[in-house]
């Protein structure tokens, strides 16, 4: 049979990965944005 | 005589798809509903045998179709017994069923055991007694736990236990591009209903043993990789990430503000020789955002861009 | 009417119950009256060009930003003046 293999063992401390995701939808957020300035009272058209 | 009479009869039967005479004659036929479609039979018992009047409408709505705020629902059959005596009513619908539900996202069928019980001078402080209320989503089911809301209070506090969701159907109906994999998920939601917002207030998910596969990848994810390692490291283990833990704490607060506490453990077998990851991922997200901009991105199928139209038509008032 | 009399013309209308905010972004006429009618076309023409620069900014249909902005403009009508929902005017 084959001689001893080498078995790279995975390194034992382990990845400690911390994250923050915030969603911004952005399309929709967009449009919302755009269409506060029409509905201002400023605008002459609300 | 003195006073007492009775009257039995059979009402007309309604098809909503010719117009829905209820919503003119109904004065608290809730603004935000409209039926397009499905039938309604009823019969009335009437009289005052001198102790005051009594009635009972027993009646089926069958195949009803329609929109309730931004949520379109088909298919809605159910008895409804309502009974009147005095100043007091009460409503039954035993046996509740509702093919499909649409928020945004698809879901049904739901199945229902519901009554109300209240005072005509105060119709919406009554009690409602949810026995069962049952909801098919994403492969797995949303159950309500049996209870009784008292809605005279500023708030009503209920249970919500998921079973069985798939991870994988969540991936097609989330508008998340380069994300995928599989998993069945369980959890327990307390819900607190306050002036009309559902609020979750330290919710549990987890996946059930043994875990399951998940993959991302997306450019952006690629380029922030290339000048930072600790990006190049997440990137490398979520391109086809082996977990054997994925629990989350789950809180939706008023505006609709939904906040993930995700914890993940596992490993890529192709990424540093199977290295275990702890990935703990703080996610926010707005639920009314998601919803709508689900209905406008490009990701949405034509049956829900055509929706639209029906959906924004309805918005929420407040009551005068 | 130019669009500018037209403006100065609208709270007043609106205030008076001529005209009403509707699901569709647009102004509609609750009570025909003096130039109430003038005063919704002249604003509605304008609201529109606003509409279809949203639309063409962000790459989706005219119709999707004019429901959206119906749903703003009923959000943010006052108590007591009008709105159209479900076919009817109704004092919000």
């Amino acid at each position: 049979c084959a001689g001893p293999t080498v078995q790279l063992a995975a390194p034992s401390e382990p990845i400690n990965i911390n994250l923050n995701v915030k969603i911004e939808h952005e399309i929709y957020v967009k449009v919302d944005r755009q269409l506060d300035d029409v509905f201002d009272e400023s605008s002459g058209l609300f | 005589s003195d006073g007492q009479w009775q009257l039995d009869g059979t009402l007309a039967p309604i098809y909503f798809r010719a117009g829905n005479p209820l919503e003119q004659t109904l004065a608290s036929w809730p603004a935000l509903l409209s039926l397009s479609s499905g039938q309604l039979n009823a019969e009335l018992q009437a009289g005052d045998s001198g102790k005051g009047l009594r009635a009972r409408l027993s009646a089926r709505l069958s195949g009803a179709k329609g929109i309730y705020d931004r949520t379109a629902f088909s298919g809605l059959t159910t008895p409804v017994q309502v009974s009147l005596q005095g100043d007091r009513f009460s409503a039954v619908l035993a046996d509740l069923q509702m093919t499909e539900l649409d928020a945004g996202i698809p879901a049904g069928p739901l199945a229902a055991d519901l009554a109300y019980r209240g005072a005509l001078d105060q119709p919406l402080a009554g009690t409602l007694d949810a026995q069962r209320l049952t909801l098919a989503l994403l492969g797995g089911r949303v159950s309500l736990t049996p209870a009784t809301l008292d809605m005279a209070q500023p708030e009503q506090r209920a249970e919500l236990v998921l079973q069985g969701l798939e991870l994988g159907r969540l991936f097609e109906v989330y508008p998340t591009e380069g994300l995928s994999g599989g998993g069945t998920l369980d959890g327990r939601l307390p819900v607190l209903l306050r002036d009309g917002q559902l609020l979750v207030d330290q919710g549990a998910v987890a996946a059930r043993a043994p875990g399951g596969v998940l993959r991302y990848q997306s450019d952006k994810l690629q380029r922030l990789a290339a000048s930072n390692p600790s990006m190049r490291e997440l990137a490398g283990a979520l391109e086809e990430f082996h977990y054997t833990v994925l629990s989350s704490q789950v809180e939706l607060a008023e505006g609709g503000d939904l906040t993930l506490a995700l914890r993940l453990q596992g490993s890529n077998p192709d990424f540093q020789q199977g290295r275990q990851v702890n990935l703990n991922i703080n996610l926010q997200e707005n639920i009314p955002a998601l919803l709508a901009s689900l209905q406008l991105s490009g990701k949405v199928s034509d049956i829900i861009e055509q929706r639209v139209q029906q959906y924004l038509l309805k918005k929420r008032i407040e009551q005068p | 009417l130019s669009l500018n009399e037209a403006m100065s013309a609208l709270p007043a209308a609106k205030e008076a119950g001529l005209l009403g905010e509707q699901s569709n972004g647009y102004l509609g006429v609750v009570r025909a009256s003096g130039n109430a009618a003038e005063v919704a076309q002249q604003i509605n023409a304008a609201r529109k060009a606003e509409y279809q620069k949203v639309a063409r900014d962000n790459g989706i249909s005219l119709n999707d930003v004019e429901l959206i902005a119906g749903q703003k403009a009923i959000d943010r009508t006052p108590r007591g003046q009008y709105i159209k929902l479900n076919g009817q005017w109704r004092q919000k």
